[in-house]
């Protein structure tokens, strides 16, 4: 495999988390464009644990998932009386605050004669960890993909539950939850949680594989694109945002001639996809379409 | 118990309900009725917590239910159904019921008494309207409610299947809840409910009780 392939793979697999946590808010019914600062959390936590501290890329996922968590349901405290549209916007400024305080924040350090640690626009420079640890840009792939892969499996076996079926019916009519005994703020709260552990995760391994972050990196578009993932892929299952992504990046990055007009690309290509399959290409009743099909359970 | 005590509801200087009382202890079966716009979608909404009323109290077992969110009556067991059927588009039938963590033989049961076995694949835009509130209902009972408030379940159900409608509610209905029903068809109501409570249209609205099939009463 060239490097070129593999690590347009392992940057598809990373930004299949972002989409996947703008999934998990959707899910609920709420729109974010600010998933990209849960992602930067994840990474800047991960950079200062491994850079700085030396710590063992365990505690460092672990960490990051954490804070991305904890940073997503301060979000959501902060502001679970709005929804729509408010939600939308406040969790915008939600990121771009934290990408203004991540320019301002300078801490540069120098550590084994490299500079490295938060150093405002100029970020945060070798993150080693890939190098001191002899990974190539395949094992970082399947390093990658392996936990993307368990994320999914754990989703799928999430979709089929209860909880989950709650959780979208909050998205769509939350009177008609409330009328059957469903909290709505709860189910909101906790996806909105959930969505910033998996952003929060994914940030992490980006820190780990791009060696170097820096605020610009989080910006506005990054919020925007994963949320299209998630809106063209469909909303019926977690490999709907994973489609977006392969559209997008495996796809439309991967033809050069395409370059400088990708952003130009992938807006037409979501205006024609959302004429054609206005649900998504995974809409939710084709997925449970499928799934009446594939088994026809018991009551 | 569930109490409406001294319930008035107005919209912005229109009255709507006036005064109206209501007790439905276990066992009861009640027959809302009164013409168009007389406020029985509004009394449900009220007694469910969907709506807030100007005045009176929502009672249950004594407790004020007043000012809690509708999730908070659906828990202690007061459910409804909605007048214009309300389920989720993108969900077969089958799927409807999976919101309630009910016993599936309790589930099976209430499917068959119900004859929606031929739906349970379908999703709602192609099953007809009066089968779509049926499905409502059996919704409804999953949670084995307490208070059931039922609005206008049967419309559009012709006298065979309305006859089979009413047996499947005085069957599955348990006889500890009460049930509070809007209807305009004195047949169903002969042979489901008990009292009949009557609102007007007059402004101020009045209730008013009497037995099925008998000339309203004084309240
Ligand atoms: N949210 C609201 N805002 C303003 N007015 C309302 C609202 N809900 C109901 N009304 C008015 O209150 C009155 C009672 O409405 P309601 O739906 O309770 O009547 P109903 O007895 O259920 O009538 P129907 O037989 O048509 O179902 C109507 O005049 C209606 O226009
Ligand atoms: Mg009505």
């Amino acid at each position: 495999m060239s490097l070129y392939v593999a690590s347009t793979l392992t940057n598809v697999a990373l930004i299949s988390f972002l989409a996947l946590s703008a999934y998990l808010v959707l899910v609920v019914g709420e729109v974010s464009f600010g998933q990209q600062a849960f992602f930067a959390i994840g990474a800047y936590v991960t950079a200062t644990v491994t850079a700085i501290f030396g710590g063992h890329i365990i505690l460092a996922l672990f960490l990051s998932t954490i804070a991305g968590g904890l940073a997503a349901l301060l979000l959501a405290a902060l502001v679970i009386r709005l929804s729509g549209l408010y939600f939308a916007i406040a969790s915008l400024c939600f990121a771009e605050l934290l990408r203004l305080t991540l320019l301002r924040i300078r801490i540069p350090l120098e550590i084994d004669g490299r500079s490295t640690g938060m150093d405002g626009p100029e970020g945060f420079s070798n993150i080693r960890w890939i190098f001191e640890n002899d990974f190539e840009v395949t094992d970082f792939l399947i390093l990658t993909v392996v936990c993307l892969l368990a994320l999914l499996l754990l989703l799928f076996y999430f979709e089929r539950t209860t909880v989950m079926l709650r959780a979208r019916l909050v998205g769509r009519d939350s009177l008609l939850a409330q009328s059957l005994g469903v909290r709505p703020d709860h189910y909101r709260m906790a996806f909105i949680g959930l969505s910033g552990m998996v952003a929060g995760f994914g940030g992490a391994l980006f820190a780990l594989f791009n060696t170097h972050i820096e605020p610009q990196m989080f910006g506005v578009m990054l919020g925007v694109h994963a949320l299209a993932y998630t809106v063209i892929g469909g909303l019926g299952a977690p490999l709907g945002p994973l489609i977006g992504v392969g559209i997008d990046i495996g796809l439309l990055e991967s033809i050069r001639a395409l370059s400088e007009y990708r952003m130009i690309a992938f807006g037409g290509l979501v205006a024609v996809l959302l004429i054609i399959f206005p649900q998504g290409l995974l809409s939710p009743r084709a997925v449970n379409r499928l799934w009446g099909r594939i088994r026809r359970r018991d009551v | 118990m569930f109490e409406l005590r001294r319930i008035t509801k107005s919209f912005g200087g229109v009255h709507v309900l006036d005064d109206i009382s209501i007790v439905l202890k276990p066992g009861d079966r009640v027959g809302l009725s009164g013409g168009n716009g007389t406020g029985k979608s509004t009394l449900i909404n009220i007694a469910t917590g969907f709506l807030a009323p100007s005045s009176g109290q929502i009672l249950l077992d004594g407790h004020s239910l007043n000012d809690q969110p509708p999730w908070k009556y659906a828990r202690a067991g007061i459910r409804r159904s909605f007048q214009t059927s309300r389920l989720v588009p993108t969900l077969t039938v089958r799927d409807q019921f999976r919101f309630e963590t009910c016993d599936p033989a309790r589930r099976r049961q209430l499917v068959a008494h119900s004859a929606l076995e031929d739906v349970l694949d379908l999703f709602p835009f192609q099953v007809p309207l009066p089968v779509l509130r049926k499905i409502e209902v059996v919704r409804a009972l999953l949670a084995d409610p307490r208070v059931l408030f039922l609005d206008e379940p049967s419309a559009g159900l012709s006298g065979e299947e309305l006859s089979a409608f009413a047996r499947f509610l005085s069957r599955n209905v348990s006889g500890d809840a009460a049930l509070l029903i809007v209807e305009h068809r004195q047949d169903l109501m002969r042979v489901l409910v008990d009292e009949i409570v009557t609102l007007e249209s007059h402004v101020p609205s009045v209730a008013t009780a009497g037995k099925p099939a008998e000339a309203v009463g004084d309240a």
